[in-house]
């Protein structure tokens, strides 16, 4: 057996606090779908220590349950009694197993692309270009990516978000704080309304804006497939541009990169310390303090909604509901403020989703991957939108945007929270 | 049989799909939330009562033991192979397959969640009663097999008093039919027996549940004590002023801090002792029945008291109750948790005495317990990697064990035999009292392939 | 010596001469369906009762346990009897904890003796079982039946109280089950398999129960219908409601003129409670009565009303019935099989009153005349009922009937496929087929 270590020592540690009360079971999405053990998070603690201690060899069929079954949606972590960070383990072990087996030349290359800021534009610019030239509705409809429908993807910004804006956007008048804007990938290259509406409510709030050019991706999509050293270079990068005191807060759109700059980079940086990796203590300090800049855009929209203009009914009534992105609601603990954020605006009416934290079924490349498993929980999610009656489907996360809005009823939009306060500020 | 030949007749049986035999398998179901690991030989998740009929009769026909398990929580040992053969995982049998409201009856299969059943019932307006702290993921099937309570069995009953009839698979793979939607069927009360019998009797392929409509009020309150006597006291005073309230639950220091830590509930981490009371039906009166709970509590010296404004609120409370346990996983890696029970009025004297065989053990141990049914949950924390330190926990256990005995009450209220609590059956019952239950099992299973080496210790024991 | 004379000297010296009836002239009191034992013993002690079956189990004896023998005219025509072993003197209560409400008392004290001194003890308390023959029913022998009334629609019945159980096995082995406390899974609940297990595998000689406080206040409500089907559904309505009456009984107009109230279809609620509780029930109760078309709405307190209680738990009694079935069925068959069974009584030319639990899916007929006289239409109805009952899921049991009678109808009805199972335990845990060998179902 490999005498390797799997974990650092206090990500291992997690793995004895499991008591296998099986609680984390009735919050698993993979699970409900699948019925076996091995989809279990309990089941893959158990299975990280026989792993860890060298009582089972890391086959193929080992590596299968850790990237099927799971999707890092962090629910169990949420709702372990036992404050087990099976995340931590999951994402460990899949470490190991792309060490050992490789990751598909694919997936090899788009990390690669997203690692880097000149390769993802290119790619995306390419990608934009190859869609317009050889796509088209009939094609796309017949294409699917896993569970996706490649017809319902969103076209490519016309131009990356970032270069829509300038590096700095002052507000007119009186400045009120200052914030980096951190935009991800899926803002800057599918999503760029949801940057415009971002930049501008801010500016209405009398914040400066501060969006680093350089920045590229925040690279939870890379380590959670178990591809490290790509990772590290995000990371690094990310924390170079953004771990700064002189703001007040580093803003976010995305749920999974909010998770990933404020719960993972310490997390990691700490781990991979421990297992060898060459790690200073400056970093550990700049990722220590990006966290506790962090903030999702809602959070930093709610704790100062005082600076927001006021805005007028028009009488309409839109009927809108709330799904919680994973990583918002059980990584960051985030629920209230995106709620609050649409109940302040007039015209709204909101309406609670049932099963509203359930997760999406997307996980990233997960619903490429497992389509099937993928497509059951998206169903459930798609069908609770339904019940509501709602005709806009809010998130904060482009990440559930996407997979949600691939399935669902064209006719339901679905927004960022963001964007409708932007509608609504613009009367 | 060869293991080889086991597995293909097994695929034969139930699909390639359903049958699991890797390495890894093993690994994933040797466990249950007991201590206990021990591999099965074959894992099946058969998907229909046909099905199970067919791998139990190819079982018995070639003398392998069978295990059936849910979701394999079982806290004493029940859902492990201990004997190897063949785990017959009923997760895949999760369907409700008639809600039969005109009848107050809901038919199951046994892999249904019980929260699952209940918030479908819900919709609906009506309940199924029992409720144990791990409904969210434990299942109709193994809550029968281990006679779950749970805090409203006080006024309600445990899980055998509202399952009224079963399809059952017996060990040589017939399928019978016991009980069913009406009640008093002439004969033997064979579901009375199947109930907490720990899958050692046969394998419950459908379930036939009571359902009630769901009470007009409720109203939970929130005790808070600085000593844990005057929480047991007020607990019998309230039973002995001939106020029987739907729960009556109770929580030591340790268990409070740990909760708050997971849940923030808001529970006061100073409080010796909390008491959780729920009463539920009629709104007439209810005032009147909880100021006079209150005046009692305050005549025990209670500390501060909160009343459930909202469901919102009284949600909250049980949440704090229901993940308990797990919640002190926190302050040490592993727990043990006992299940004595006792008489009610004796409640106080025995936590004094846990609290002393803790100290004499030095291990420390936090309490949740049913207070109103006089079931303690001593959960005595621990690191399973210190084997000093099992070897004390399993001492401390057994002295609990006969602590309850001693008291007039027994030794396991919910959680069942299985193979950790073996060793004390001789602590309640005599060799005769043994050797009639063997008489049953040898009526439903001569052969003892039915999860063997459970519940009934051996043979020496008896007479 | 004779071997009778030889099982009488070892029956005198277990007992005490005193104890053994062995005149035969004396001893015809005791019979079963005209088949009398050799003797008939009445041992003090529970160890008494424990060297009596050892006795016979070596000596392969068949032996009855009785109570008061309100019940030993239902079951099979015994297969042999050799020895009725009465359990009159084994009549204490052995612990009664007030403030854990519970009690432990041995078999042959009747009901209505316990719930005297219950009463009568600290703030009162009752043990919630309301069976039939009020005055003279034993605690062996309503729990060896599984006797219930109509309180049970509230309280449940034997198995859902009791926590515990001592018996005699059939080979002498003196055993216990459960205990005092209202959870536990230690072992197989041996207690349940023993309720109701008419004597077959096991002589009960103490329970364990549950009690509950007396209540505060206490109020009955008959409302009467000109038509079963709106009487129906009145039941229907409160069965679903939140309400929480403590009785629903359902009578067909013989039964209610029977019990001395006007000739029409009778629903009488019992309601038990908190005062607040019972004052709102009763007129909201009456209400929905009123909704459904009831003609009249009664209320009885007091006296009156346990008078009215008494005459329907012992409306055996009061009828003299000579045959009595019950049926049971899923719940919302009650008004439907009444009236099915009403048609075809009338149809047969025989005459019946009726009265269901209606909340329960219970349906006991009292057939009031003599059964022999019409022997065939008899068993020709009884297999309508029984059809009618298996309909709805469900069963009939004949609980009593002439001993001619019973050689043509099967009085436990039809066989269900578990019955393998209660062979094989019957076999297992009476292997000389000691107890009432032939009087359960299937001839067990």
């Amino acid at each position: 057996m490999e005498k390797k270590e799997v974990f650092g020592e206090n990500t291992r540690e997690n793995i004895y606090h499991c008591i296998k009360c099986g609680l984390c079971i009735a919050h698993c999405p993979v699970y409900k779908e699948v019925l076996l053990e091995e989809a279990t998070p309990r089941g893959k603690v158990q299975l990280s220590r026989h792993l860890s201690e060298g009582n089972l060899e890391l086959s193929e069929e080992v590596k299968e349950a850790f990237f099927s079954t799971c999707l890092l949606c962090g629910s169990c972590v949420a709702n372990c009694p036992s404050g087990v960070h099976g995340d931590h383990l999951f994402s460990g072990v899949r470490w190991r197993a792309a060490q050992r087996y490789g990751i598909d030349w694919k997936k090899k290359m788009m990390f690669q692309i997203l690692a880097s800021r000149w390769k993802m534009s290119t790619s995306a610019w390419f990608g934009k270009w190859a869609r317009t030239m050889f796509g088209g509705s009939w094609i796309e409809s017949k294409l699917n990516a896993g569970a996706l429908n490649v017809e319902r993807i969103p076209p490519f910004n016309a131009k990356p978000f970032a270069d829509t804006v300038p590096e700095v956007v002052k507000p007119e008048g009186k400045v009120n704080a200052k914030v980096l804007y951190f935009h991800g990938c899926a803002t800057n290259y599918l999503y760029g309304p949801i940057g415009q509406a971002v930049v501008e409510v801010l500016k209405k709030m009398g914040v400066e804006v501060i969006i680093p050019k350089e920045q590229s991706c925040c690279g939870l999509p890379i380590f959670m497939s178990g591809e490290r050293d790509s990772s590290l270079r995000c990371i690094r990068d990310t924390l170079k541009l953004f771990a700064r005191k002189d703001v007040e807060a580093v803003v976010v759109d995305c749920a999974t990169c909010g998770a990933a700059l404020k719960n993972e980079y310490t997390h990691l940086l700490r781990d991979l310390r421990q297992l060898g990796e060459e790690v200073t203590d400056e970093e550990i300090a700049a990722a220590e303090l990006l966290a506790s800049k962090l903030k999702d855009i809602t959070v930093f929209i709610d704790e100062h909604k005082e600076w927001l203009p006021k805005m007028k009914a028009n009488g309409a009534k839109l009927r809108v509901t709330y799904h919680d992105p994973c990583h918002l609601v059980k990584g960051l603990k985030i629920s209230a403020q995106p709620r609050n954020l649409l109940k302040a605006i007039p015209g709204v009416d909101y309406v609670e989703l049932p099963g509203a934290i359930d997760c999406c079924g997307g996980g990233g490349s997960f619903q490429v991957e497992h389509a099937d498993t993928s497509r059951k929980i998206t169903r459930r999610k798609v069908d609770h939108i339904a019940e509501t009656g709602a005709k806009v489907l809010a998130t904060c996360c482009p990440g559930c945007s996407l997979t949600i809005s691939n399935h669902l009823d064209p006719a339901i939009r679905v927004l960022h929270p963001v964007q409708l306060l932007q509608k609504a500020l613009n009367g | 049989m060869e293991k080889e030949s086991m597995i293909s007749e097994l695929v034969r049986l139930v699909g390639r799909e359903n049958v699991l035999s890797s390495a890894m398998h093993y690994r994933l179901y040797e466990y249950d939330a007991s201590l206990i690991r021990s591999k099965p030989d074959c894992i099946v998740l058969p998907t229909s009562t046909e099905q199970v009929a067919k791998v139990v009769k190819f079982a018995h026909d070639h003398k392998i033991r069978v295990i059936a398990r849910g979701a394999g929580t079982n806290l004493s040992g029940g859902s492990v192979s201990i004997q190897g053969g063949i785990a017959i995982v009923m997760t895949k049998m999760n369907q409700i397959l008639d809600m039969d409201i005109e009848n107050l009856r809901v038919v199951v299969q046994p892999g249904v969640v019980t929260l699952d059943l209940k918030n479908v019932l819900a919709k609906h307006g009506y309940l199924y009663q029992p409720d144990p702290a791990s409904e969210k993921v434990t299942t109709i099937g193994g809550n029968f097999g281990e006679n779950a309570g749970g805090p409203h069995c006080l006024k309600y009953g445990v899980t055998s008093n509202h399952v009224l009839g079963a399809e059952i698979v017996l060990a040589d793979g017939q399928v019978v039919q016991v009980g069913g939607k009406s009640l008093d069927n002439p004969g033997y009360d064979l579901m009375g027996v199947l109930g907490a019998s720990e899958g050692t009797l046969a394998i419950v392929t459908k379930a036939v549940l009571r359902i009630m409509p769901k009470a007009e009020a409720v109203k939970t309150m929130l005790c808070i004590y600085n000593s844990i006597e005057d929480g047991g006291n007020t607990v019998t005073a309230i039973i002995g002023a001939g106020i029987i309230p739907a729960t009556l639950e109770m929580m030591d220091n340790l268990t409070i801090k740990a909760v708050e830590e997971a849940y923030h509930v808001g529970f006061p981490i100073d409080a010796a002792a909390i008491l959780i009371i729920e009463l539920d039906g009629l709104k007439d009166g209810m005032d009147r029945v909880t100021e006079r709970i209150l005046a009692i509590c305050r005549e025990h010296n209670v500390r501060e008291i909160r009343v459930a404004k909202d469901q919102a609120e009284r949600d909250k409370i049980w949440a704090g109750r229901k993940g308990a346990f797990g919640a002190v996983g926190r302050l040490r890696p592993n727990y043990l948790v006992n299940d004595g029970t006792v008489p009610r009025t004796r409640l106080p004297e025995t936590l004094a005495k846990v609290v002393e065989i803790g100290k004499k053990y030095k291990l420390p141990i936090a309490n949740v317990f049913h207070a109103g049914d006089g079931n303690l949950h001593p959960l005595i924390l621990f690191d399973e990697r210190d084997k000093d330190e099992l070897e004390r926990v399993h001492a401390a256990a057994t002295e609990i064990m006969k602590v309850c005995a001693d008291m007039g009450g027994t030794i396991s209220g919910e959680h069942g035999i299985g193979v950790e609590k073996l060793h004390g059956m001789s602590m309640i019952f005599s060799a005769k009292d043994i050797a009639a239950m063997k008489r049953v099992k040898e009526a439903f299973d001569p052969l003892n392939l039915m999860n063997p080496g459970k519940v009934l210790p051996e043979t020496e024991k008896a007479a | 010596m004779s071997n009778a004379n030889q099982m009488a000297l070892a029956l005198k010296e277990m007992v005490g001469e005193a104890n053994a009836i062995l005149d035969p002239d004396r001893i015809k009191a005791y019979a079963v369906d005209g088949m009398a034992p050799k003797a008939v013993v009445a041992p003090g002690s529970v160890e008494e009762v424990s060297k009596l079956l050892a006795y016979a189990n070596a000596e392969k004896l068949a032996v009855a346990p009785r109570g008061n023998g309100t019940k030993m005219a239902q079951g099979g025509v015994p297969r042999k009897l050799d020895v009725v072993l009465s359990m009159l003197r084994i009549n204490r209560m052995t612990e009664h904890d007030v403030p854990n409400l519970s009690l432990s008392v041995q078999a042959g004290m009747t009901l209505s003796a316990l719930q005297e001194k219950l009463a009568a003890t600290g703030k009162g308390s009752f043990l919630p079982l309301d069976p039939p023959y009020t005055s003279q029913a034993t605690i062996g022998g309503i729990i060896a039946t599984n006797s219930s009334g109509p309180q049970r629609y509230l309280y449940s019945t034997a198995r859902d109280l009791l926590l515990g159980l001592k018996a005699v096995s059939p080979n002498g082995d003196i055993v216990a089950f459960g205990g005092k406390t209202v959870k536990n899974v230690s072992g197989y609940d041996m207690t349940k398999l023993m309720i109701g297990s008419w004597g077959a595998l096991g002589v009960i000689t103490e329970i364990t129960t549950k009690l509950l406080p007396l209540p505060e206040a206490s109020a009955t409500l008959l409302v009467s219908f000109e038509t079963l089907a709106k009487a129906g559904s009145l039941t229907r309505k409160v069965l679903h409601s939140a309400l929480l009456p403590s009785a629903m009984e359902l009578m067909d107009r013989k039964a209610s003129g029977q019990l001395g109230e006007k000739e029409k279809y009778l629903v009488a609620f019992n309601l038990e409670g908190v005062g607040e509780a019972v004052e709102r029930q009763v007129p909201e109760i009456g209400e929905m009565g009123k909704k459904e078309g009831a003609v009249d709405t009664k209320v009885l307190k007091g006296q009156d009303e346990r008078s009215l209680w008494l005459r329907v738990r012992d409306f055996a009694l009061v009828t003299k019935a000579p045959v009595i079935l019950k049926s049971n069925f899923v719940i919302s068959g009650q008004a439907e099989i009444l009236g099915s069974y009403e048609k075809m009584a009338q149809d047969a030319g025989v005459d019946c009153a009726f009265i269901g639990h209606a909340g329960n899916g219970i349906l006991t007929t009292y057939i009031l005349e003599n059964g022999v006289a019409k022997t065939g239409p008899l068993v020709d109805l009884i297999g309508k009922f029984t059809a009618e009952a298996a309909k709805h899921d469900g069963n009939l049991v004949v609980e009593s009937c002439p001993s001619e009678l019973k050689a043509k109808i099967s009085v436990w009805g039809q066989p269900r496929t578990d019955m393998v199972v209660m062979r094989r335990l019957k076999e297992k845990m009476d292997p000389f087929d000691v107890l009432n060998p032939g009087r359960f179902v299937g001839e067990l």
